[in-house]
């Protein structure tokens, strides 16, 4: 001991730094556990997604040999496009499907065998072949067609067997059949690409996000262009050049208070301005890029404005003193320096439009579109919102789908955030 | 004069100028030491005061030593700096004055081997004349006091005067008589001595009066030592 | 070190110009030595407002053609915001009023004629922390020529570079990584970065706010060595908080406190015997 006693070494002391370092541990701990509670939803959310979803992502086809028989076809033996159009595919299917099963011969029953398969799936891709090459006209095919979402269901594992007959939608005789295809491989599941390529449709063994994606892609394109150029103008005039006065902090307030506005008072606004003063279309994805470039415009102004102030005035000292002009100091200087912020507030903000619903319903992008758009005036859907239709939809098949396309749109946004946080690193430059 | 910010500075300061205040005691006990043993003709007082010597040098020493650490450790400047620098070179001035009144004593025992001299009076005169010259300017950079200074330098004038009269004597006293030729030739060098330790105190009060005012006093020195150029007439 | 350092420095003088062309170099021959008698700046009742209230309650101070002008005193004195008066470099300042009349060769610098762009590019300016623009070292010297299109050619840019280098005593430092960035440098090449950026510009006076106080004993004392350096040719303020660096360094020294300017005199007048009251109490550390 030494000859004075210090106050840090008494037992009062001790307790006071046991109490200290419980407080600090108690924090850390609180804290600890908020970070996991996020990770264990984080964590709820994708497995449940990714549970529902992954199964969208391949799909029961079954081979089926295909006789294009020239007497149903096309009798006259023309050839020619008018007669194959109004030509009865449907029957041929239903041939083939009769033809691999001989001992069935009762109405109902051939009904039965005939929902096997995805009676509009199997028509149009039977139908587009002869089309594109007339002379398969009289020929034997072996063809891989979809099965309906019944079927592929069953083989999922989503419709339980054990179910009575009538709560189920698939009858016994049928499972009896699609067991035995299964047994011989002539059913069997491949990788869903129609998911990826195609459009909307009725039927979701034949419905595909590829329509929407474009559309929100071209959405996003405009929304993009429109936003980042006025955002960051804005911005970097209200930061250095605006004059402060009541007018400019009035500006200012509601630039914030535009960022806080719900999204769907955008999607009215849209409707109001775009639509109805305008008179441009509806649905299209040109009109959607406006309103999401309304709705983004604050954020990137928002960022901008956070990035330009962020760099350190000693470089601008330093622009001046050589004699630059405040705008050349701007403009050499402190606008570069903030590009990866800007940069980064601009990603975020198109993250954020990528992933809005309420606008584009309102400007009509919730119509039930069956083709890819092929410009920005015309008829579109977005991702976000072919969701929404989806997951409103009663059939079984669909709650895959949607979990499906919610999985590609998350994948996008965490490709975007990405994205913004290379950038960042990247570029940004230390001084 | 206001306080240093930084108290150990301030400590610094007040302990060197207190030195020197010690080694002014020093000196000017020395120096009375020194003409009492001639007053007296105490060989043994002289001896003594030869050997004491040796504690001026040593407060010498020990503020150079304290200059030095002031200079590298605190870079004085201003009134710090002229303090210092002339701390340094009143120590200086102080040492010779001590190196005369040692001097002073070392020749006494020669002069204690004759009779005494006439003239005597005159230079224990002219001694206390010195000896008060010493405590005025010590006293002056005690008090920091410019007019003491002041009246210390133009004092000198009075102790040169004492010395040309002195020095007279002293010739003719040895033209009168020879037999006390080794002890008035001593005394000779005395009174010189007696002389430069006005002198040095003189340099003091100029370095007292630059310390306290910043500027040198720059009228010329007044001089009266005529000693180089004395001839007595026969 | 010091030593090499000035060798460095002084091999400057016997660099052949590569490139005898162009306005740079023509303006190099024909600059006239300043005349170190008379003033560069005549100040006359300068005032400084932050909105209502006075920073500097009137200065009258002439400035000489040459040498280094020290500005000290204590925080929030009004020297560094005395020094901003030069290049107007509180006109950036908002709610910043400067009154009084400040002559720069006899003109009003703050005159209805005069730009303050142009006029920073006579009045250089180099700042507390060491500023190089997250650019190349070249980029950086080149900037100021540049914004004022200087250089005829990428040639001359080269050479004015080079020059510029070589007079803040970096040239040969940093000659072989002119492409790397200036950021990359000490704090120490970092300031003398930013001075050969100021030089670059050719201005004629130079403006240092505190420039040495984010740097090591070693850097200090090349960037005073450099000072010494540029003093003939360039007249130079310079603020700083280290009275041993403003004894060190300049000619002239003034005392600031309060917003007043209380004495201004030979630099060594004011360290040995300043005559002020409230000088001798800043300079020596003691209570006021």
């Amino acid at each position: 001991m030494s000859a004075f006693e210090s106050i840090h070494q008494s037992d009062r002391a001790v307790k006071r730094m046991t109490r200290r370092r419980g407080q600090e541990l108690r924090f850390r701990l609180f804290g600890l556990g908020a970070v996991i509670a996020a990770m264990v939803v984080l964590a709820w959310l994708t497995i449940s997604l990714v549970g529902t979803g992954y199964t969208a992502f391949y799909q029961h086809h079954m081979t089926l040999e295909v006789f294009l028989d020239e007497a149903v076809l096309d009798p006259t033996g023309e050839r020619n496009a008018e007669n194959l159009r109004k030509a009865n595919f449907r029957k041929i299917i239903q041939e083939a499907i009769y033809a691999r099963f001989p001992e069935v011969s009762e109405r109902r029953q051939k009904s039965a065998l005939f929902k096997i398969v995805s009676a509009s799936g199997a028509t149009n891709q039977v139908r587009q072949m002869a089309y594109a090459n007339p002379a398969l006209v009289g020929r034997t095919l072996t063809l891989s067609v979809p099965t309906s979402d019944d079927v592929d269901q069953l083989l999922k594992g989503y419709i339980d067997r054990d179910a009575p007959e009538k709560r189920r939608k698939i009858s016994n005789q049928q499972i009896v059949w699609v067991d035995a295809l299964k047994a011989t491989g002539e059913i069997k599941s491949q990788f869903n690409w129609t998911f990826f390529t195609g459009v909307d449709s009725r039927d979701p063994e034949l419905a595909g996000i590829a329509g929407a994606v474009v559309g929100s892609l071209m959405a996003l394109a405009v929304a993009f262009v429109v936003s980042v150029p006025a955002g960051v103008g804005a911005a970097v005039y209200l930061e250095e050049f605006a004059p402060q006065n009541r007018f400019t902090d009035f500006i200012e307030i509601n630039i914030n208070n535009l960022a806080a506005v719900p999204s769907i008072v955008f999607g009215l606004l849209g409707l109001a301005v775009f639509l109805n003063f305008f008179g441009m279309p509806r649905s299209a994805p040109l009109v959607g890029g406006l309103v999401l470039a309304l709705m983004t415009l604050p954020t990137v102004i928002i960022a901008t404005r956070a990035a330009l102030r962020s760099v350190s005035p000693s470089i601008i000292d330093g622009a001046l003193s050589l004699g630059a002009s405040h705008t050349q100091a701007v403009f050499h200087h402190k606008v570069p320096l903030a590009a990866p912020g800007i940069l980064t507030g601009s990603i975020i903000g198109m993250a954020q439009a990528l992933g809005e619903t309420a606008p584009l319903l309102m400007i009509g992008m919730v119509a039930f579109v069956t083709e890819i758009p092929s410009g920005l005036t015309e008829p579109a859907s977005a991702l976000p919102v072919q969701i929404f239709l989806w997951s409103d939809s009663a059939e079984r098949a669909w709650a895959e789908r949607t979990s499906a396309a919610i999985i590609v749109l998350l994948m996008v946004l965490v490709t975007m955030n990405a994205l913004a946080i290379f950038l960042r690193t990247r570029l940004e430059r230390r001084w | 004069m206001k306080e240093h910010i930084v108290t150990s500075y301030n400590d610094v300061m007040s302990d060197l100028s207190g030195e020197l205040s010690r080694m002014g005691g020093l000196v000017r006990k020395q120096l009375i030491g020194a003409l009492k043993a001639l007053e007296t003709r105490d060989a043994d007082l002289a001896r003594r005061i030869r050997k004491n010597d040796k504690q001026v040098d040593a407060i010498n020493d020990d503020i150079e030593e304290r200059v030095m650490n002031i200079l590298a450790l605190r870079q004085p400047v201003a009134v710090d700096l002229r303090e210092t620098i002339a701390a340094l070179k009143i120590a200086r001035e102080l040492e010779r004055i001590g190196d005369l009144a040692r001097n002073t004593a070392k020749r006494t025992k020669v002069i204690l081997d004759d009779e005494p001299i006439d003239g005597m009076e005159e230079i224990l005169k002219m001694g206390r004349v010195a000896v008060k010259i010493v405590e005025d300017v010590v006293a002056a950079y005690e008090q920091r006091d410019v007019e003491k200074a002041i009246a210390v330098w133009n004092a000198d004038e009075e102790i040169d005067e004492y010395c040309n009269t002195v020095f007279t004597q002293l010739l003719s006293g040895m033209m009168v008589d020879n037999s006390n030729i080794n002890a008035c030739s001593q005394m000779t060098f005395v009174s010189k001595n007696l002389e430069r330790v006005g002198d040095h105190a003189t340099n003091i009060a100029e370095s007292i009066h630059y310390v306290l005012t910043g500027e040198k006093i720059d009228e010329r020195r007044p001089k009266s030592d005529k000693t180089s150029s004395t001839i007595v007439q026969i | 070190m010091v030593m090499a350092e000035t060798n460095v420095v002084r091999a400057d003088g016997i660099f052949q110009p590569v490139l005898p062309k162009g306005d740079v170099v023509d303006m190099a021959k024909k600059r006239r030595e300043p005349d170190a008698e008379k003033a560069k700046f005549a100040c006359r009742d300068v005032r400084v407002f932050y909105g209502a209230s006075e920073a500097l309650h009137g200065i009258d101070m002439e400035i000489a053609n040459s040498g280094v002008t020290a500005l000290i005193g204590p925080s929030g004195c009004g020297k560094s915001t005395f020094l901003r008066v030069f290049n107007r470099m509180n006109d950036t300042i908002p709610n910043a009023r400067v009154t009084g009349d400040i002559l720069m060769d006899g003109e009003d610098i703050y005159g209805k004629k005069v730009d303050p762009v142009l006029l920073r590019a006579r009045v250089g300016m180099v700042f507390q922390k060491p500023n190089p623009f997250p650019k190349s070292i070249y980029d950086n010297v080149a900037y100021g020529p540049r914004i004022h299109g200087l250089a005829v050619s990428n040639s001359e840019l080269d050479y004015i570079v080079e020059k510029s280098l070589k007079r803040a005593g970096l040239w040969d430092e940093v000659k072989d990584r002119l492409k790397e960035s200036g950021t990359g440098l000490s704090g120490g090449q970092q300031q003398r970065l930013v001075i050969a950026r100021a030089i670059a510009v050719s201005p004629e006076v130079i403006l240092m706010d505190e420039p040495a106080s984010a740097l090591d004993p070693i850097a200090t004392a090349k960037l005073e060595e450099l000072i010494d350096e540029l003093k003939e040719k360039y007249c130079i303020l310079i603020v700083t908080h280290s009275m041993a660096q403003a004894a060190r360094v300049s000619q002239r020294t003034a005392f600031f406190h309060l917003g007043d300017l209380v004495e201004y005199d030979d630099t060594q007048s004011i360290f040995t015997n300043p005559k002020d009251q409230r000088t001798q109490d800043y300079i020596t550390g003691r209570t006021g």
